[in-house]
């Protein structure tokens, strides 16, 4: 026997077709084992995987987000907060509108002091305003004197008028506006508080 | 291609091939096989291709009985008697004569003829399959031939 011979005969050993019985059995098995026949009706597989679902999800909180911060609806410290943190890669979203008349929006106090000047208004009261300065979480406007406006008799975070820094503290206010306050401070609170802050 | 037509267009072949390599259970073993292929063709890049299709297949074929003689072993090593099991009845088998000449040779010599002819795979996609340069297959398929001729051969014509 040569080699012709026997590798005809290994070939037709690839050639024997398997039995009907084994095959249909076969064949059975396969449809069951397919990935859409393992998956039931109406509960399809995930598409995606989970790193591009929590992708879509950072995207999605992002772009309301900005969405909310470029419509000026987020709460006011939010508000400012997506202000300075937007506004360092170039969008505009505006400042919140706490301590402005009519829940007017500007970019900043300098510019609400502006429009005011502008429009011929009172600029001093304007620039006293927190209108346009930023909100902080847990208190009123931030910034110099705390951002409220001077002269204006303040509360300490417990409500009590006589406690925390004296109205005119911080505040570069005429001698005779100064005395008026503390005036007013020492009939309120006593002797005492009225001199601190000095 | 889907699973079906592979399996109508492979069949054949794979059987062949598992019974050459000596598989225990030739059928079981094939059904294996096109479970694994029904299950893993949505993620095989070039089912498209019908070299790589086959190569494939048969890639599978291998490993499965690479598995099924790892389980033989741990068998054999917990004092099971191997002869106790049933095999096909040589009967039911294509060419026995030839079955038992591809017995006596080398897992190797078995590996590289039952690639080449009962698969009907070019020399390099079996130097693909088993890792081997062409050139080593070529001296296998060789040897091995040589082997498997002298083991058919009736013992009158091998004094010969």
């Amino acid at each position: 026997m040569d080699d012709d011979d026997l590798e005809t005969r290994l070939r037709d050993l690839g050639k024997v077709p398997v039995e009907p019985a084994v095959r249909d059995r076969h064949l059975a098995a396969m449809a069951a084992a397919r990935p859409d026949a393992l998956t039931p009706a109406g509960a399809r597989r995930w598409r995606f995987g989970w790193r591009a679902v929590a992708a879509a999800g950072v995207v999605g909180f992002l772009a309301g987000s900005t969405g909310l911060a470029a419509a000026g609806t987020l709460p006011d410290p939010a508000q400012d907060v997506a202000h300075d943190v937007l506004g360092a890669v170039g969008i505009n979203v505006p400042r919140s509108t706490e301590g402005c008349p009519d829940d007017g929006v500007y970019r900043n106090h300098g510019e609400f002091v502006a429009e005011v000047e502008a429009a011929g208004g009172d600029v001093e009261a304007a620039a006293r305003s927190a209108c346009g300065m930023p909100v902080r979480s847990g208190g009123g406007p931030a910034g110099r004197g705390g951002g409220q406006p001077a002269g204006v008799p303040r509360t300490d975070a417990d409500g009590d008028p006589c406690t925390g820094p004296p109205p005119w503290a911080g505040a570069h206010l005429p001698a005779a506006e100064r005395d008026a306050l503390q005036e007013q401070r020492r009939a309120q609170c006593g002797e005492d508080v009225a001199d601190a802050g000095d | 291609m889907d699973p079906d037509a592979a399996y109508r267009e492979l069949s054949g072949a794979v059987l062949g091939y598992l019974r050459a390599r000596g598989a225990r259970d030739p059928e079981d073993t094939l059904g294996d096989v096109f479970l694994q292929v029904t299950r893993d063709l949505p993620r095989f890049a070039d089912a498209d291709d019908p070299v790589a299709l086959r190569r494939w297949i048969f890639t599978i074929a291998r490993n499965r009985l690479i598995d099924a003689g790892r389980r033989d072993r741990r068998r054999l090593r917990s004092v099971r008697v191997a002869a106790e099991e049933p095999m096909s009845e040589p009967e039911d088998l294509p060419d026995p004569e030839l079955l038992a000449g591809l017995a006596q040779l080398t897992d190797e010599q078995r590996e590289v003829l039952a690639l080449r002819f009962v698969a009907d795979l070019a020399l390099e996609e079996v130097s693909r399959i088993t890792g081997r340069s062409t050139g080593a297959v070529k001296a296998l398929q060789h040897r091995a031939l040589e082997q498997l001729r002298i083991a058919v051969s009736p013992p009158s014509r091998r004094a010969l």
